[in-house]
């Protein structure tokens, strides 16, 4: 079942405030962000952060070439410099992350998982 | 990328196999250049591998198609230190290293932190990969 935008908002603010790193919480849905949150300024201008967006989406698709040799995917994280860009799968789309790059990414995921969310 | 020399794939030989060392739970690791070719890897013993070789070629592409799109954001953002992909079957991760790009998979139930810290230890010094 899709949500719809104060949903989606409602999601992304529930999980920005799990974790203090967390800069940024997206929910992408058909390659578009339908919604998201920030707690930081953007290290990103509008033009390079829709690049990045659509970016994380088409990782995505390309990942499931192999889904069915390696399996599905989870989570895919990519750790830079300045922060950790965490993609989450769901069943109805993508929650997209940026959190600072001392994250402890293994344990914010399990407090994403502990919110019952499928992934 | 710059021509290999006998030397370099020598010390890429030697630092696929040390990163087997560094955990049970990792299966492969190997060295890919930047056009996705596989230039060196070491397979764990005993265990059946998942991708059949043109499989394995054409995710050697994909990976390094994609590390050539994350460097569009290297300016702001910082270079990459690694990247990891949690997958139903198992782990895969990527580092950068040297000019190319250095590829490892584990078994699913991993300890992610731990391994991308050994790894990332293991090619900052090249002292260790030689001993």
């Amino acid at each position: 079942m899709s949500l719809d935008f104060d949903d989606n908002k409602d999601f992304c603010r529930g999980i920005l405030e799990l974790d203090e790193t967390i800069r940024f919480v997206g929910k992408v849905d058909s390659g578009k962000v339908v919604s998201f949150v920030r707690r930081a300024s953007p290290l990103l201008d509008d033009e390079l952060s829709n690049m990045a967006h659509y970016q994380a989406s088409h990782k995505a698709n390309m990942e499931e070439m192999f889904d069915g040799q390696l399996g599905q995917t989870d989570w895919m994280i990519t750790s830079k410099e300045q922060v950790k860009l965490i993609t989450l799968f769901l069943d109805d789309g993508l929650l997209i992350l940026s959190t600072e790059p001392d994250c402890n990414h293994d344990q914010l995921i399990n407090k994403i998982k502990k919110l019952n969310i499928k992934i | 990328m710059n021509v290999l020399t006998a030397t370099d794939t020598e010390l890429f030989d030697k630092l696929c196999q040390k990163i087997l060392e560094l955990d049970s739970k990792i299966r492969f690791a190997g060295v890919i250049s930047e056009m996705g070719k596989i230039i060196s890897s070491s397979e764990k013993k005993g265990i059946k591998p998942i991708l059949d070789k043109p499989e394995l070629e054409m995710l050697f592409m994909e990976v390094a198609l994609r590390v050539r799109m994350r460097h569009q954001f290297d300016r702001k953002l910082g270079v990459v230190d690694y990247t990891v992909s949690k997958r139903k079957r198992l782990v895969v991760m990527s580092f950068p290293y040297r000019n190319c790009i250095l590829y490892a998979t584990t078994e699913k139930d991993t300890n992610v932190d731990s391994i991308t810290q050994k790894i990332s230890e293991l090619i900052r010094s090249p002292e260790l990969i030689e001993s």
